[in-house]
Formats: C-alpha cells, sequence, structure tokens
C-alpha cells in the first residue's frame, strides 16, 4: 500500500478544475518494478467505481470532453477512481532506460508487460488501494473500456476480483472475445510485430507520435515503417487537422478509434492528442496473439494460426491457457457496452462475449449504439445522454 | 446444471446433462422448451446460432465503412443468420440464431383451411379440428394482431391501401393477416422489454427494434424463467441412443472452440426440415428404429415460394415503410379442389433498395424461369456437369461455325429485312450478350489467330514446319501484334462496340448503364413486392449422402412449375392493376433453380410404420425418448405461411408427450409455477380464439365461384410446312436409312404436305417440362394407302416433343438403371466421338386425322445427333416417320398398333427461313415488348442452344469458361 498520498492541485488537472487525490501505486517486483497513478475524485461516502482506460490511452480518457464521464459520475453522486495502469503513457513514458535487463534488452521486459499481468497485479492493487480508502462493505464497481475491459475480463476470470467485493462490472468494446475489423487482420496474420520485435529486440514501446521528446520514444522500426508506408492510404483517415498525422499512424497500429467528425464539438482542435500515448509492445503482441486465436488466453500460449472458433473441426479439449472460465462471472452483474462501428475491435468481440456469458447464465447485460465508433462512445457528441446512462445503469 | 467438456464417450451411467435436450430454437424447439419447462423438466436448448437482440442483426454496409462488414450474414461464414443449402435441385435458405425461423419470417401467423389437413396426414389430424386450440394458444403467446391494429395505422400504410385498391379492381378481396408484432412500448406479457413497430421494412433482415414477437421475446423467454439453458452457437453433430437409456448428443461449442458431449433422457429434435432431417439420417439408434431412420427425408417439399417486384407503379407505394407483409389475397384454383395460393405484399428495409434495383434491369426480364431451361435442358439435369473435351482444354476460345456463322449473318446488312423485327430483336440481344466486354476480346483474339494460321500454314516458309511448332506461333505472334497495332486491340474493339450499342437509340450512356445494371434506388417508392406460397406443391425426398454429408433434394420441379406459373400469372394481374412492369424470381436467373424458405416434411407423422418417420404425436418409430417437434412433421403443404401450423402441431405434440410423463390431466392438478403459468396462458388463448372467429382468420374455400386470373401465360407459336413421301408398308422401318429408303421409294405415288401451326400455351411450363411438349394444329394432305391417286386434305391435330434425350432419366423410376444411364453419359463425357445417348435429341410428332370416319395417326421424329460426314440442316429437317392406322375411334390411335407406312417429310431451308423463322410470334399479343423478346430469345436460345451443343459442343464449353455470364451455369447441368 502506498505510504505518501499526495494531493494534485486544480493546476496540474488543467483543464478540469476537478479536484483530484492522487496516489502512486508500485506494482512489480524487481528489476521491473512501476509505479502506477491511481486518481480519486469525489467524496469519501459515495458509492465508487474505478474506471480503467485502454491501451494507448491514459486515465484522461474520462475526463474527456469538459469532464466527461467522470463528472457525469461526480453529478449522479458517485466518486471515481482513475487509475493508470501500465498501458497508460503515464506509466510508459516513466520506464527506466535502458530496460534494467542485462544487456538492455526490452525483450524480458515484455513477459512482465501483458495483459495478464495488468489482470494479475494492476487490478487487484488498484481494488486493495479502494477498498482500504472506502471500507469493506461501500459500493464499487468496476468499468473497463477497451484493452481495460479484456484485462478487467480477465482478472474477473481468474478470480482476481474476489476479493475485493465488487458486484457489478461494465465492460466497454472488450471482453475475453478478441475480434478486429477485416482491416486489422493483415497485420496479426502477418505477425508483423513478431518480425519487428525479432528484428529490433529493443524496441519496447511503439508510438504514434514521432515529434515527441521522449527518451523512449524511438522512430518506428524499420519494419513497421515499411508496413506502414505499404498500407493501403484508403483505409488510413484523410485530411489535414490537428493530430491527423497521429490519427493515420493509430488507425495503422490498432484501427481508427475515432472519427474527427463525430467527436464531441470541443475536441475537435486536437485536445484528445495528449491523451494517446506510446503502446508497449508487451501488450501489443500479447493483444495480437489474442486476436489470433480469437479469445483470451495467456501469453505465449502456443501461437498458431488457428480461428479454432469458427473452423468446425474443433479440437477435443480446450486450449489449457484460455481464460473461458464463466464461474467468477456469475456472482456478478456484467453489462457489455457495445460500439456498432467499432473500428478497433469489431463488435462481434462483445457480441460473443455476451453470448458467452448468456450461455453460462452469468447476469449479463447488452447495449448496442450502432452507429457509434470506439471513443465516440466516451467523446461523443451525445455521449452524455446516450452512452453515459448506460453505463450509470451498469455500474 | 454442470456441463462437463468434453465428457467420456463411453460409460453410459454417466450423469445426464439434462433431462430433455432440445436441438434447435425455431417454431418447434421453441415451444418444446418452453413447455418441457414449464412441466419441470431440466432442459438444455442447443442452438447453432447466436443471439440477436435489438441492432445485432447484420446490415448492409454504410457508405463510411471502406471494407463491408459482412460478418453474421451467413451461417457459413461466421455463424451467421441465414444459413443457405444448396440442394442441388432447389436453394433452402433458413435462419440460424436463437429463434430459428422466427428471427427472419414475416410475422405471419395464418391458419390454413380444414381442408389441407388430407388423406396425406395422421387420422387424428384430419380437419384440423384438433389444432383449433393450440392454434389459438400460439396466437395468444405471439400476440397476433393484424396490421390494422396499430394505433396509427388508419391511412398510414399507403402500400396496403393501394394493393387492396388493385385487388379490388381484379374484384378480389385483401384481408389483413394477424402479425406476430408489437405495437406499443414496454415489457410484453412474457416480461421481455420490446418496443413498439417503427414500421422500418426489416422484417426479414432482423428486426433492429425488437418489435417483432420473435420466439426469444416469448416461448424462449418463458423456457428461461423457467429453468431451460439455452447453448447458443453450439452445433449438433450427432445423436447416439445410448443402452441404458437416453441419448448422446455430440456438438461443436464455436464460442470456446471446443467439442462436447451431452446426455440427456429425451431428446427434441427442433433443427428444420433440413437438418432434422440430416441429423436423424446420420443418427445411430437402436436397431429398431432403422426402418424409421430409413424413411427420413420422404415427403420433403418446398412449398411453392415465389417472388416478384413491380416497378414502376403508377401510384408510390413506400414498400420500404411498414411491415414486410401487411395484406394477403388468396386465390383459389376454379377447376381443382382445394388448390389454393396466397399473394402476400412485401417490403423490405431501406437497405435493400440500392440491391433490388438490380432486378429492374431489362437484362433480367424473363430471366426467370423462362431462362431456366433453355438450353439447360439438354443434359439431364441430374447429370454431373461434363467435362470438357480434351481436345479444346486450354485454349481461350474455340470459335465454332455456328456463331461464326451467326456473326457473319448479323453482319449483312440485309439481315434486318430477313427476320422480323421481333425475331431480330430477340436475335440480336442474344448477339448483344455474347459480345459482353469478357467475351469479345477473346473471340476476336482467337478468330484472328485462327485466320493468320490459316493464311501462314500455306506459306511456303512454314508449309512444312510442324503446325503447332514454334516458328509459326511466332509468326502468328508477331502479325497479330502487326494486325492489333494497326487496328487497335481486341479491348479497345470491345470498347467500341460496346459504346457503339449502348449509343444507340439516343439513350445516354448513364441511362444504358442504369438500364442494363439497374443498381439503384431510384423510384424506390414506385415499387411493390409481391410475395407467393401456395399449397400445390410435389411431395419429394432429400438423400442423405452419409459419405460428403450432404443432402440432396429429389422434386419433380415440373410438378412445382404450374403453381409456380400461376402465381406469376396473378402477380402479373397484380402488377398490371398496380400500372407496373414485373419482373419475377430472380432467382431462376441467378441459379438456374427455384428458392424455398418454408422448408417442410421430411421427418413426416403417419398412422402406419411404413408411410413416415415419426408417429402422430412426433416421437420416432421404434425409437422412444426421441422426438421430432418441427416443420418436418408436415406431410402435406398447408399453403399458408407454415409457421402457425408448425407451432400449433408443437404444441400439440409436446404436450401429449408431458401428459404421458405427468399424467393425462397436467396441468390441471399441478400447483408448480411452470404448470400454473401454462394454466394462465391457456386462459389466455381463448380471447384469440374469439378474434380468429370474429376477424376471420381462417383461410376458408370461397362461397360463389372464385374470381380467375386475367393475365395469359406467355406462350409462342410458329407455322411449319413439311413435305415428303411415304411407302405403304405394314413393317415399321429400323433405323433411319430404311426410313429413307421407303421414302424413295414411296416417291412420287405417295405424297405427304404437312402445314400446320405449332404453339405453346405456357413458355414456362414448355421449358420445365422435360418432354417440352408443343400442341400442333393445321392440315395434311396424303394420299392414304388404298386410295385414289389424288391426295385429300385434313385437318391434324396433334404434338410436338423438342429435343428430348431418348431416354428419359427423369422417367426412371428404377434407381439401378437410372445410375446405369447416368454412368454411361459419365462414359460418353470421357471418350469425345462417342455419340451416346446424352448427345442425342429428337423431336417426336405425333399427329391424328380423321379420314373418311377413320382415324390415323402419323408419328415421327427427328434426330439430332452429330456425326461425322452428316450435314446438319438435313439432319435437323428430316422427319422420319410411319403411318399407322386405320383405327374407328381417336382413343385407338393411342395405341399406334398397326403400321400403314413409312416415309420421310422435309422441312425446306426456305421455308424455314422465310415463313417458319419469321411466323414465329408470342402469345398473348399485348405482352410488353420486352418481355416478348425474351420469350423469342429465350426459345431461341433453347433450341439453337440445343443445336449447338450437339453440334459444336466444344464452343459451348469453351463459351463457358470465357463468359462468366449470369445463367451460364446453367448450361452445363
Amino acid at each position: 500500500m502506498p505510504s505518501a498520498i499526495m494531493t494534485a492541485t486544480a493546476s496540474e488537472l488543467s483543464p478540469l478544475s476537478m479536484e483530484a487525490e492522487s496516489i502512486p501505486l508500485p506494482v512489480g517486483k524487481s528489476p521491473l518494478e512501476l509505479t502506477l497513478r491511481l486518481r480519486r475524485y469525489g467524496r469519501g461516502e459515495d458509492p465508487s467505481a474505478l474506471l480503467l482506460h485502454g491501451a494507448n490511452t491514459s486515465s484522461d480518457t474520462f475526463l474527456l470532453p469538459e469532464g466527461g464521464l467522470v463528472r457525469f459520475l461526480l453529478q449522479q453522486g458517485w466518486q471515481v477512481w482513475l487509475l493508470d495502469w501500465r498501458g497508460s503513457p503515464y506509466v510508459i513514458e516513466r520506464l527506466p532506460v535502458p530496460p534494467p535487463w542485462p544487456g538492455g534488452s526490452a525483450l524480458e521486459e515484455i513477459r512482465h508487460y501483458t495483459v495478464d499481468e495488468v489482470a494479475r497485479e494492476d487490478i487487484p492493487a488498484a481494488l486493495g488501494a479502494i477498498r482500504h480508502r472506502i471500507g469493506p462493505r461501500a459500493h464499487l464497481s468496476v468499468l473497463g473500456h477497451c484493452v481495460g475491459g479484456g484485462s478487467l475480463s480477465i482478472a474477473i476470470a481468474k478470480g482476481h476480483l474476489e476479493p475485493f467485493a465488487v458486484k457489478k462490472v461494465v465492460l466497454s468494446t472488450l471482453g475475453l472475445f478478441y475480434e478486429v475489423p477485416w482491416s486489422g487482420w493483415p497485420k496479426a496474420e502477418d505477425f508483423l510485430l513478431e518480425r519487428v520485435l525479432g528484428n529490433n529486440p529493443d524496441c519496447g514501446a511503439i508510438s504514434p507520435k514521432r515529434s515527441r521528446p521522449n527518451p523512449r520514444d524511438w522512430p518506428w522500426p524499420l519494419d513497421m515503417e515499411r508496413a506502414y508506408r505499404r498500407w493501403p492510404r484508403a483505409w488510413l483517415p484523410k485530411g489535414h487537422f490537428p493530430g491527423a498525422q497521429m490519427l493515420r499512424r493509430l488507425t495503422f497500429m490498432i484501427g481508427e478509434p475515432y472519427a474527427l467528425e463525430r467527436l464531441h464539438r470541443s475536441l475537435r482542435g486536437g485536445e484528445v492528442d495528449p491523451v494517446f500515448g506510446p503502446l508497449h509492445m508487451g501488450l501489443y503482441l500479447h493483444l495480437g496473439q489474442m486476436v489470433r486465436r480469437g479469445y483470451a488466453a495467456a501469453f505465449d500460449a502456443p501461437d498458431v494460426i488457428d480461428r479454432t472458433r469458427l473452423s468446425s473441426a474443433c479440437r477435443a479439449a480446450p486450449i489449457p491457457q484460455s481464460y473461458l472460465d464463466p464461474a467468477h462471472f456469475r456472482h456478478l452483474q456484467t453489462t457489455l457496452i457495445s460500439a456498432g462501428e467499432n473500428q478497433v475491435w469489431h463488435r462481434d468481440a462483445l457480441d460473443l462475449m455476451y453470448e458467452w456469458l448468456r450461455n453460462n447464465r452469468a447476469p449479463s447485460v447488452k447495449r448496442v449504439f450502432p452507429h457509434c465508433d470506439i471513443q465516440e462512445l466516451l467523446w461523443g457528441e451525445h455521449s452524455k445522454e446516450t452512452v453515459y446512462p448506460a453505463i450509470v445503469q451498469g455500474l | 446444471m454442470q456441463v462437463s467438456p468434453a465428457g467420456p464417450a463411453d460409460g453410459s451411467d454417466a450423469p445426464h446433462d439434462a433431462e430433455a435436450i432440445v436441438i434447435g430454437s425455431g417454431f418447434g424447439g421453441a415451444v418444446a422448451a418452453c413447455r418441457l419447462a414449464q412441466a419441470g423438466l431440466q432442459v438444455l436448448i442447443l442452438e447453432r446460432g447466436r443471439r440477436y437482440e435489438a441492432h445485432d442483426f447484420p446490415t448492409l454496409p454504410v457508405d463510411s465503412q471502406l471494407l463491408p462488414d459482412f460478418r453474421r450474414w451467413t451461417w457459413q461464414h461466421d455463424q451467421g443468420l441465414w444459413d443457405v443449402v444448396d440442394l442441388e435441385e432447389i436453394l433452402s435458405v433458413q435462419a440460424a440464431g436463437y429463434g430459428g425461423g422466427s428471427l427472419i419470417y414475416a410475422n405471419v401467423h395464418l391458419r390454413p383451411p380444414a381442408i389441407v389437413f388430407d388423406a396425406r396426414w395422421p387420422a387424428v389430424y384430419h380437419d384440423g379440428a384438433i389444432l383449433q386450440g393450440f392454434y389459438d394458444l400460439a396466437a395468444h403467446m405471439l400476440e397476433v394482431a393484424p396490421v390494422s391494429a396499430h394505433p396509427s395505422f388508419q391511412g398510414s400504410l399507403i402500400k396496403s391501401d393501394q394493393m387492396s385498391q388493385a385487388a379490388k379492381a381484379l374484384g378480389r378481396e385483401t384481408f389483413y393477416p394477424p402479425l406476430a408484432i408489437r405495437y406499443a412500448d414496454g415489457p410484453n406479457e412474457h416480461g421481455v422489454e420490446q418496443q413498439s413497430c417503427q414500421r422500418c421494412g426489416n422484417c426479414c433482415t432482423g428486426c433492429p427494434h425488437r418489435a417483432k414477437n420473435t420466439l426469444d421475446a416469448n416461448y424462449l423467454a418463458v423456457a428461461e424463467r423457467h429453468g431451460a439453458r439455452a447453448m447458443t452457437q453450439c452445433e449438433v453433430t450427432g445423436i447416439t441412443d445410448l443402452d441404458g437409456g437416453g441419448f448422446e448428443v455430440r456438438c461443436i461449442d464455436h464460442l470456446s472452440a471446443t467439442s462436447r458431449t451431452l446426455r440427456s433422457r429425451y431428446l427434441f429434435l427442433c433443427a428444420g426440415s433440413v437438418h432434422s432431417t440430416r441429423l436423424l439420417a446420420r443418427a445411430h439408434l437402436r436397431e429398431g428404429a432403422r426402418p424409421a431412420q430409413a424413411l427420413a427425408g420422404v415427403g420433403y417439399f418446398p412449398g411453392g415460394d415465389a417472388v416478384g417486384m413491380v416497378y414502376q407503379t403508377a401510384h408510390e407505394l413506400f414498400p420500404s415503410f411498414g411491415p414486410t407483409i401487411t395484406t394477403a389475397l388468396v386465390h383459389w384454383e376454379p377447376d381443382r379442389r382445394g388448390s389454393f395460393f396466397l399473394i402476400e405484399d412485401g417490403g423490405y428495409g431501406k437497405q435493400l433498395e440500392r440491391a433490388l434495383g438490380v432486378l429492374r434491369a431489362p437484362a433480367w426480364v424473363g430471366r426467370n424461369r423462362l431462362s431456366a431451361a433453355g438450353a439447360a435442358r439438354v443434359g439431364p439435369s441430374r447429370f454431373p456437369r461434363p467435362q470438357a473435351p480434351p481436345d479444346c482444354r486450354g485454349r481461350p476460345a474455340g470459335v465454332g461455325d455456328p456463331l461464326d456463322a451467326v456473326l457473319d449473318a448479323l453482319a449483312q446488312s440485309d439481315f434486318r429485312a430477313i427476320f422480323t423485327p421481333e425475331v431480330y430483336q430477340s436475335f440480336s440481344s442474344f448477339i448483344d450478350e455474347l459480345k459482353a466486354p469478357m467475351l469479345f476480346p477473346a473471340v476476336v483474339d482467337a478468330t484472328v489467330e485462327r485466320a493468320l494460321r490459316e493464311r501462314y500454314q500455306r506459306t511456303p516458309l512454314v508449309k512444312h514446319l510442324d503446325p503447332d511448332g514454334p516458328l509459326l506461333r511466332l509468326v502468328t505472334r508477331f502479325a497479330k501484334w502487326l494486325a492489333y497495332r494497326g487496328f487497335g486491340s481486341p479491348t479497345d474493339l470491345a470498347g467500341h462496340a460496346l459504346r457503339a450499342m449502348l449509343s444507340a437509340g439516343d439513350l445516354g450512356r448513364a441511362e444504358v448503364g442504369q438500364r442494363v445494371l439497374g443498381y439503384n434506388a431510384d423510384g424506390a417508392d414506385r415499387r411493390a413486392m409481391l410475395l407467393a406460397m401456395g399449397r400445390d406443391a410435389a411431395s419429394g425426398a432429400l438423400h442423405y449422402d452419409a459419405q460428403q454429408d450432404r443432402l440432396t433434394a429429389d422434386l419433380d420441379l415440373f410438378d412445382l412449375a404450374p403453381g409456380y406459373a400461376r402465381e406469376e400469372l396473378l402477380m402479373t394481374d397484380l402488377a398490371r392493376a398496380l400500372g407496373g412492369e414485373l419482373r419475377t424470381n430472380p432467382a431462376w436467373a441467378f441459379l438456374g433453380k427455384p428458392i424455398t424458405v418454408h422448408n417442410q416434411g421430411g421427418c413426416r407423422m403417419s398412422d402406419g410404420p411404413d408411410q413416415g418417420v415419426t408417429t402422430d404425436e412426433g416421437e420416432v418409430r421404434g425409437c422412444s425418448g426421441l422426438y421430432v417437434l418441427d416443420g418436418s412433421l408436415l406431410c402435406g403443404s398447408v399453403g399458408a405461411n407454415p409457421s402457425a401450423t408448425i407451432l400449433a402441431i408443437a404444441e400439440r405434440n409436446v404436450l401429449a408427450f408431458i401428459r404421458r410423463l405427468r399424467g393425462p390431466s397436467w396441468p390441471d392438478e399441478d400447483s408448480s409455477p411452470g404448470a400454473t403459468d401454462y394454466q394462465r396462458q391457456r386462459e389466455g388463448a381463448k380471447a384469440w380464439a374469439d378474434r380468429a372467429r370474429t376477424l376471420s382468420w381462417n383461410i376458408s374455400p370461397p362461397i360463389s365461384p372464385s374470381v380467375d386470373i386475367v393475365s395469359r401465360p406467355l406462350g409462342l407459336g410458329f407455322k411449319e410446312e413439311m413435305e415428303g413421301y411415304y411407302e405403304p408398308t405394314s413393317v415399321a422401318p429400323r433405323g433411319d436409312a430404311q426410313y429413307r429408303r421407303s421414302e424413295t421409294r414411296g416417291c412420287p405415288d405417295y405424297p405427304i404436305k404437312l402445314e400446320f401451326d405449332v404453339a405453346v400455351e405456357t413458355l414456362a411450363a414448355f421449358f420445365e417440362d422435360e418432354r417440352h411438349r408443343m400442341k400442333l394444329s393445321g392440315s395434311i394432305a396424303i394420299r392414304l394407302p388404298s386410295a385414289p391417286r389424288e391426295p385429300k386434305l385434313h385437318r391434324v391435330k396433334g404434338s410436338l416433343e423438342l429435343m428430348v434425350p431418348r431416354v428419359k432419366p427423369y422417367a426412371i423410376r428404377d434407381a439401378r438403371r437410372r445410375a446405369a444411364q447416368i454412368s454411361a453419359a459419365q462414359r460418353y463425357t470421357a471418350r469425345p466421338g462417342n455419340t451416346g445417348c446424352s448427345r442425342e435429341r429428337f423431336m417426336k410428332y405425333n399427329l391424328t386425322f380423321e379420314a373418311g370416319g377413320q382415324y390415323w395417326c402419323l408419328w415421327g421424329y427427328k434426330r439430332i445427333r452429330k456425326q461425322p460426314g452428316i450435314d446438319a440442316w438435313r439432319a435437323t429437317s428430316s422427319l422420319f416417320c410411319q403411318l399407322h392406322g386405320p383405327f374407328p375411334t381417336p382413343e385407338a390411335v393411342r395405341t399406334r398398333s398397326t403400321v400403314a407406312g413409312a416415309g420421310v417429310v422435309h422441312v425446306e431451308l426456305t421455308s424455314f427461313l422465310f415463313d417458319q423463322i419469321r411466323s414465329m410470334q408470342v402469345t398473348p399479343k399485348d405482352v410488353d415488348p420486352a418481355r416478348r423478346a425474351w420469350a423469342l430469345l429465350q426459345f431461341c436460345s433453347f433450341f439453337f442452344g440445343t443445336l449447338q451443343r450437339i453440334y459444336a459442343p466444344e464452343l459451348r464449353t469453351a463459351l463457358d469458361t470465357v463468359l462468366r455470364m449470369p445463367g451460364s451455369s446453367n448450361h452445363g447441368r
């Protein structure tokens, strides 16, 4: 448990005027010791909600636009906890340079930077810290957005949430099933990341931004850059606007996360740029493996192009490391928030999760927003009227 | 309840995973699951499809998406919504999803008249009285109500009003069939949250608003409330009958990519007609069930589904506004007892408007059932596609003489003068089609290549070289390159030709493109969709091929054809009344086979063990505990949309099962929540009984004589003249040569002169009838044997069978003989040059005339066969005939017992060119020109196409490979 509690001032949270308590959260063992950031908004006796951001983004995701989901929840009488887990640029940019392994190789670091580790360490650590502060009986629910939802559902499946008396969770756009739109396929099936890493063993993270002065923010490895150059231009967003370059690279990396014209009107001037940051290779590789497999499984499981879920010639036995264990979901009320035009994950990812939960009689509700893309759920013009209430209902 | 992943396959003492497993969640499975759960059984539903809630259904790609997302459209790709199974003779379409067919059906809940429950049904079902209460119960569960119950219905549904008006103009009545649609927001009676109908028209692609009362909103929800467990994306692959009682079901769980084995005491097979049959046919059952299993598939029928689109209606109909079906009209056939069909107005979502524009293009006019036969029936339809003969394999386009001749003829300017405009039109569009950009360059290329080769082969330089040697090839290629440099490449030529073609008739290019391809949403409001389904369905069978795990349907399509033809005629009536043009059944055009969305039968109920798979309560004979409860139980077509009947039969049978288990008075003495629930629902159903009675939801036979269809079918007629001689003889000649000798001996004493009109009343039926019969009437001038020298004129009537094979595979009922026939055909295709039966066709004439109170018969055939050295015209135009008679009565003529003469009559080439082709015309006369042209084209391509296939088979094969014309897939079958 962290000993020092720092109170952030309003100026640190600019442009938001909401006061937050910032709690450093050390996780991991030597040599990879990370310090996560947990932020607390709201008063002590209100019901608590922990929000988990997606990969590539920091927890500021939830503060946009104009205070975003956090402000909405505060208005509804909640207290909000934002965790910058190890996928956040906040953490990745503070990683020691070079990596604290012999020879400075990033390969060792990657093993400690998978979604498994997030589910095993980060989420329980944050929940522990929160429970420590709000007491054992206060209401606590968790929302996971994108990869945050993916790691949250792994944490649930592995029973890591059990000690913290969480009754309700919200999974936004991702659960235990991994489906990507067509444009995501070639990269996963091409083993692009594996190639990149093979040729550049010290490539620790890949950032959609190139201009940022950051020691850990290398220019893209040659293979990545080449693939990006060869990528059909038509699949990348067009136009000149603040952050267009970053959005194009981000679209190549993970799929188009947002379309500028669909964002809240206050976010069309490049306000969302600071939220995005590097994507750690560990997470990236693990996600790629799961995309190929179709559902969540531990990192470094036999990695073949099997897609067994789709073929009728299934294996007799389930894959041993598969996380598809419904036991712990039966004690939870799960709400699934799905974006119909999600370009990062295919909406099937959540539809399959929903079917799996229903088939296994886990209490679950699915809410589909048919004409939203993934970040529009949080940053859309009408999110406040449509998506946020659905989230609050699930928390 | 714990489901063991991949439990042990042996050891029958393993615990059951559920008391009852229900396979499928459609109209049968949902009822079974619901009632069994209410009766307190532990139920497990296995559904291979997905769950679909609001906004989950597949939609057509929106413009912003660069790559269209075709996920969840088809079962074959990603366990999607639509399962399209090719049953060879028919294409079956069904839904895969939690709720089965209810997800995509058009909500209609119609009760058939008592008359449909005829002798084919088990005795208890006769007159259908036993089902009445269950119809009410199903109606109550689905909360059916006609569209007129919608709060803002009055005057808002223009398509219904227009349909009613059009029907009124024809002297017919429409009615509002009850629909399983919700017209109010909020939870329904079973506690499921639903919305009111937004009238978006997407009923058949999945309701995005949950306004449709699909089964997952009622029956399945009740089942789950009473403890039933549903596993979706769980596809059953096999069923085994356990020795100690109970069943083992093997299935694939697509979600977790595992295969499982589940056990249960009872098993309910409700996977839909096609898949229930398949699962039953391949199940490992105990010895006693073998006879029943052998019958699986017998009695399958597709219902008479037809669809038509009316374009350019006089008034706007707004077909994409309102539920898919809102009104219906029933047509009772005047001559046949109890035969009727329904025509319902169709609708579709806005997303389909553009796609449906395609069908409007004139290219598809008449490319309905008319084209399906065409030259297709030349090869017996059940034969495998013949391989290309080795000598033309690998060459791009072996251009044979017939096409050259046609192209040459077209190039002549006096071509128009010879043919009537109609024939010219049909011919030229036939040629236009051949000149499709894909083909044209290849044809040009091959022609030039051949011409050059022939030319250079004669030059001294290469005369003595190998004709296929490299030098000649090089020279030809160089010459070709020079030629194309000078005159433009074939692709350019094709471009020029196309441009010239498109700018003809002062039409803008864009307009022509739109007309040819038609893919647009223009005038989408002025369209009407007509859906027909009829009772006139032939009974067929599904054959299961265990090795390939494939089902094939064995239907006599010709038995279906009259029904289709009648439905389309009434559609034509309606289209006229609506002031638009009709396009019918695109499936025939694209695929050359009909589509059905109403698969029924296959595991039919029967009283006796040798007639059906199941008892009248749905239990598989000889295998207690295994039940079939879905559309495959139906013993005969009910004419109306079958879902209500499937529900009612399932309700009845599952109640019978429960009563055997729980006592005959269930649910009366049972106070469990399930039984109470059932009792309440039964009480509620009474209201629906009253409603059904007062609003006359039953289809009933008309009291007054029914109105006949106005439109006449599209037919065709021409004149034919033949002359020849015969020799009086009492011995039938053997072989063509003997006929010719008889002719020589009979000349000039015994002349025959024939002049008659050949007519086809219904072209559609003509093509689908494998005997391709035409009617003849006219006159014969003949000097009968033992008559004075002067020939006398007699009126003659008869029939002509056009292009029929010597032995008709369809006529061979014995499977072994049919197989021998097929293998003979295959032997032929393996050895080109062998004139096997499949490359020979006959035109069989059968004429009767009366002379002096006695009846005579002139029977003969023209033989069309490729033979070296025989000139095509002579073979095609010689009618080898026998004279039979005299007979005392016209009936006796059919025996053809006495031969009185034999000879040959001929068609003169000039008479053929100038009279016969010119006289060809389409009946009735007032058909619109597009349809008329297409009818001619179809007939011509049937007739000449057959000739070409026989005389120059390699041409068609080559064309087929070059030209992926829509419909070309027909030709090889």
